[in-house]
């Protein structure tokens, strides 16, 4: 837990100590001030679809037992919807010091979009998101194609997604089972993730995550994230191997 | 040289394990038989701009370059054969899993994804780092 707390820490004081681009959005709406109307209508492409792009960071998050907004914290967990399996209850025995994120290694899907700002886009068949965390990026493939029925298993796995009305709904598997799920949960390798964006407005986004994994938990379970668009800035560089000091004093199963 | 042999082994043993998803890319030129033609002309955007987007390789290398002598200035000369003759051991992204800064497009056992918007042209590399490039600067 220590070695969590750490990473965590270190990753509030990245935060804190930002300073991010002052460069002015082209061709957004604007309040009569020059603000960013983010209650305007949701942006459309050329085939009605509602468009993601954007830089989007989570809403004000609440503290979590550590007294921290961390990335943790950024959606709500009901505990009485994760039931775990045998097998899962005995991986959460073994993998309970085991977080690679101290290791600068990556987040899950979720945290890694509660963390720090991110930004999609999209063009030709390919949504792609760009996380500031660990400058680490994802492909959401939109082309039809459909998920590899045996790919390598990744740290971020294999995404593709198709349109249901206005929602964006992703597909995603082939990870591999190294990446705790929210709240420092153990999955296996037969995870599957469904996420849904959905973009309420000019400047909201809701993504809903649904983690099914048979291995592991006993039924699927459901967490949200709600976000806001954070035009006139842009992303930051962020490596966390720089000048990394912590590693040599960590313990446990992950060192 | 070991470590640096090393590393090169491993990122070499890494591609060879690597399976590469066999999806074929829609509304490319392709020849008789089948086969992508990399001889097309270059697309091009809308705007009539070259179309820089897809997965590239490196085919040369060793980066052509117009340097002559007396162009790299005496101290970066011995810099770059001190580095040579100490194993790299200073070199950041080599060794330390940090980023490779200007040569960001130059790694040679991974290609890079071009993904270009009319507002933005990003640079997917490999190693799961990517670039950003604001077009428009002038």
């Amino acid at each position: 837990m220590t070695r969590r707390l750490l990473f965590m820490l270190t990753a509030s004081g990245a935060v804190a100590a930002a300073q991010w681009l002052n460069y002015p959005a082209q061709g957004i709406p604007r309040l009569p001030d020059g603000k960013p109307n983010l209650s305007a209508p949701t942006p459309r492409a050329a085939d009605g679809k509602p468009e993601l792009d954007g830089i989007w960071f989570v809403d004000e998050r609440p503290l979590d037992e550590f007294g921290i907004r961390s990335a943790g914290s950024s959606f709500e967990i009901k505990p009485e919807d994760i039931i775990l399996t045998s097998e899962g209850n005995a991986l959460q025995q073994r993998k309970e010091n085991d977080f690679p994120g101290a290791q600068c290694l990556p987040l899950n899907i979720p945290g890694l979009a509660g963390a720090q700002p991110f930004k999609i886009f999209s063009n030709r068949g390919v949504v792609v998101i760009l996380y500031e965390v660990l400058t680490l990026y994802r492909q959401i493939f939109v082309d039809g194609r459909p998920l590899p029925k045996d790919p390598n298993p990744t740290w971020l796995g294999y995404s593709v997604g198709k349109w249901d009305g206005d929602t964006l709904v992703v597909e995603t598997s082939g990870f591999n089972d190294r990446v705790p799920v929210p709240g420092g949960r153990p999955h296996s390798n037969a995870l599957h993730m469904r996420e849904r964006f959905r973009r309420l407005d000019f400047g909201h986004l809701e993504i809903q995550y649904t983690i099914d994994d048979p291995k592991v938990y006993a039924k699927p379970w459901t967490i949200k994230q709600n976000l806001h668009l954070t035009p006139d800035t842009e992303l930051l560089e962020y490596v966390c191997n720089e000048n990394e000091r912590d590693l040599k004093h960590m313990v446990g199963g992950g060192r | 040289m070991i470590r640096h042999l090393i590393l090169i082994s491993a990122a070499v043993a890494t591609t060879a394990a690597a399976q590469w998803l066999k999806y074929p890319t829609p509304g490319i030129p392709r020849l008789p038989d089948g086969k992508p033609n990399l001889a097309a002309p270059a697309p091009k955007n809308p705007d009539g701009k070259p179309d820089l987007s897809g997965v590239w390789s490196i085919v040369t290398p060793e980066p052509a370059n117009d340097r002559k002598p007396g162009d790299v200035l005496p101290w970066a000369e011995a810099l770059a054969k001190e580095r040579q003759e100490n194993l790299f051991k200073d070199d950041p992204s080599n060794i330390h899993c940090l980023p490779h800064g200007p040569r960001f497009n130059y790694l040679p056992t991974n290609p890079l994804k071009i993904v270009e918007t009319p507002a933005l042209i990003v640079i997917l590399g490999e190693h799961l780092a990517y670039r950003q490039i604001f077009p428009g600067w002038a």
